[in-house]
């Protein structure tokens, strides 16, 4: 594991006492933690970039003040990632991409339907680490993922489905959701809703709402990638898997999301999951 | 533009395999292996037995390439297949499987699995054909398959959920060490059951368009059964032996966006053409049972569903035949390359592959896997396999396509018309 990753690891909600110690090491032995309010220029104005689907981000920040460097990730903040319901060919399934085949990549993560692949760039220092924690919140499917680090497994709902590095496990075809930080280069994935009993694998959409850190240079890309291998996916349809199809409703989102992702001026099925930039911090080099 | 295409995947293999190019060999996250029999005279490209592996991805005792298969002849009819670092991946959390098919070509013979087994590290195969009148062991040509799995173990590619075999005992019993479904969506995703004498259904779990990666266009796919003679031994060429039993597909459901299992039906018969339980073998698949190719879809298979009206002569194909073939198909050819199949006498059929981009590389490059169906009792084997007059491997009075024939027989070994499935890669 390296350095990077295990600061990340140590900022994680459910941090081990592992994680925390060797985060503990490596920040002692760096010793040269900044200052998350350190004034300057660094904070500038990020900017989205090309890509298709998803709703972008506001791209709004003050552009510099040291008070608030939320600037920084001002791209991400209010992007939604939507999977509307294309055809429904079944009670809780529905067709999200008309593309045959099914596309390949020779990159095991991005297999699939690009139903949202956008990417952004972040402002600041280039030179500068910045962690950035989001607010998650929307209703998704699950994904199993593997090779990397589940932020958690607790049972409670809205899930937490934040995954650090890895990739999608197989045994399925459900969608990924993910974050691709350029530098330092990172997988960020969003719904891993499994529990400790519960790999919570099958026809039903959760509720998720959950805070995620992700480390990024200033000026550094965010790719935002909701990609669907078999371009079929869950319609918005509760848990239990049985018969029927109860919608969880959207009102517990922020506004702001619901209102990027129009839930609130029309009736939506599908799937929907958004970010809100809460808070941006320089991190130790 | 085939020679381009040619040009393109000896690269690619090349670069895959340091051992040199194999170029008429498929790729994908199976370990897989073939024993080619037939078509072995000189004169004609030949490639032979092989086996495939990526040593890189094997168990950490095992980082090595899996030797081309050895055949020995025990004795007339009796032959033995080893292969050093070729066996099974070991048993992980019941992610892992391997089986094995044997079609005969070019007679009417029962050619079977006997045994498999393995010592952890290699393999050993022992294949038994017997004449289907008298059930005296025969010498004939055949083509044998061998796949092993594992999702710890993902060779050349990643896995994609779109098939699933599975080893069932005479009772009804799932083998789960020679089962295979990738499907992770509930812990037993293959079951079976012994329904009467020689009846059983199989299910695959989950295996459907919306939760795994079958796509709904090709469906109902392709499903192969044979029987196995491992273990039963007793009755020997007997008429109510294993030897002249015959496995075969009742019927199958594959799964779809409603119903979310795949269900096949098998039945089983003993030379006098009575239900008799049998252990015997079943893989289903989009693809063809050692396909699975590589990223720019290396693909390099076909598989039909063939049910022509008895005692008729003619053919079926576009949408009257349910097939599928590919050879690093290009997505223009999105579905497959067009096939054609004939019912040209009783219990005789053609097979042609009518694009001229299906075209194995060596006169032996195809293997086999096929399967009656339907509820009379009955079998079926490859009578020749000819490839096209322009390929590499054809010959100027050839076909104009790489071509196939078939026959199939009663239960008793007498010409007799059944729909049935082939599977083949290459």
């Amino acid at each position: 594991v390296e350095p990077e990753r295990l600061l990340l690891i140590f900022r994680t909600r459910h941090r081990s006492a592992i994680g925390l110690a060797l985060g503990l090491a490596v920040a002692s032995g760096c010793g040269k933690a900044r200052s998350s309010a350190s004034p300057g220029p660094e904070a500038g104005r990020g900017a989205a970039t090309s890509g298709a689907g998803g709703t972008a981000g506001s791209g709004a920040g003050s552009g510099g003040s040291g008070a608030d460097l939320r600037a920084v990730a001002a791209p991400l903040d209010g992007f939604v990632f939507k999977a509307p319901c294309g055809s429904v060919v079944s009670e809780r399934l529905c067709e999200t991409s008309t593309e045959r085949p099914y596309p390949r990549d020779n990159d095991p993560t991005l297999v699939g339907a690009k139903l949202v692949d956008t990417s952004v760039t972040l402002g600041g220092e280039t030179t500068a680490l910045y962690d950035v924690t989001l607010a998650v919140e929307g209703i998704v499917e699950g994904k199993n993922y593997t090779g990397g680090e589940d932020q958690s497994q607790a049972g409670d709902l809205p899930a937490d489905g934040f995954y650090v590095g890895g990739r999608p496990g197989g045994g399925n075809a459900a969608s990924v959701y993910l974050l691709r930080v350029s530098d330092p280069p990172g997988d960020y994935f969003l719904n891993s809703l499994a529990t400790d009993a519960d790999a919570r694998l099958r026809r039903s959409v959760f509720p998720v709402k959950y805070t995620a850190t992700l480390r990024a240079k200033g000026g550094a890309t965010v790719r935002l990638v909701l990609t669907d291998p078999n371009a079929h996916a869950v319609r918005n349809c509760a848990d239990p898997d049985e018969t029927g199809c109860a919608p969880v409703s959207h009102e517990f989102m922020d506004a702001k999301l619901r209102s990027a992702a129009g839930l609130d001026a029309e009736p939506f099925d599908g799937q929907v999951l958004g970010l809100v930039v809460t808070n941006v911090e320089r991190a130790a080099p | 533009m085939r020679a381009a295409i040619a040009a393109g995947l000896l690269a690619f293999v090349t670069v895959a395999n340091p051992r040199g190019a194999r170029a008429d060999a498929v790729s994908g996250p199976a370990l897989v292996a073939w024993v080619p029999t037939y078509n072995q005279e000189e004169g004609a490209p030949r490639h032979g037995a092989g086996c495939l592996n990526v040593p890189l991805h094997m168990p950490v005792v095992r980082r090595d390439h899996c030797h081309a298969p050895a055949l020995e002849t025990l004795e007339p009819g009796l032959y033995r297949v080893k292969i050093l670092n070729g066996a099974p991946f070991p048993p992980l959390a019941d992610d892992s499987g391997h089986a094995v098919f044997v079609a005969t070509v070019g007679s009417s013979a029962h050619c079977f699995e006997q045994e498999t087994s393995d010592d952890t590290h290699d393999l050993t195969a022992v294949v038994r054909c017997v004449s289907a009148d008298t059930g005296e062991n025969v010498d004939t040509f055949f083509s044998w398959t061998y796949r092993a799995d594992s999702t710890n173990f993902p060779q050349d590619t990643p896995y994609v959920e779109n098939f699933a075999y599975a080893k069932v005992g005479p009772d009804g019993s799932v083998d789960t060490a020679a089962s295979f479904n990738p499907m992770n969506l509930h812990a037993d995703d293959v079951l079976a059951e012994r329904n009467d004498r020689g009846e059983y259904s199989v299910v695959f779990r989950d295996l459907n368009p919306g939760d795994a990666m079958l796509d709904a266009a090709l469906a109902p796919y392709n499903v192969i059964v044979q029987k196995t003679c491992a273990l039963d031994l007793d009755g020997g060429a007997e008429p109510n032996g294993c030897f002249r039993t015959e496995c075969r597909v009742r019927a199958w459901s594959p799964g779809t966006f409603e119903q979310r299992d795949t269900i096949v039906s098998v039945t089983c018969s003993d030379a006098e053409g009575n239900p008799r339980d049998t252990a015997f073998r079943v893989f289903f698949g989009q693809e063809a049972f050692t396909s699975q190719g590589s990223w720019e879809g290396g693909f390099r298979y076909g598989w039909l569903d063939f049910d022509y009206p008895p005692g008729e002569t003619g053919c079926l194909e576009g949408d009257e035949l349910a097939a599928t073939s590919q050879h690093e198909t290009p997505l223009t050819f999105y579905l497959g390359f067009p096939m054609r199949a004939c019912r040209e006498d009783l219990g005789r059929y053609r097979v042609d592959f009518i694009h001229d981009a299906f075209s194995p590389y060596t006169i032996d490059g195809p293997n086999f896997a096929l399967t009656a169906v339907g509820a009379a009792p009955g079998y079926c084997n490859v009578t020749s396999a000819e490839c096209a007059n322009t390929s590499l491997c054809g010959t100027p009075e050839g076909p104009d396509f790489t071509r196939l024939k078939l026959s199939c027989f009663d239960a008793k070994g007498e010409s007799a018309d059944t729909p049935w499935n082939l599977n083949v890669s290459y």
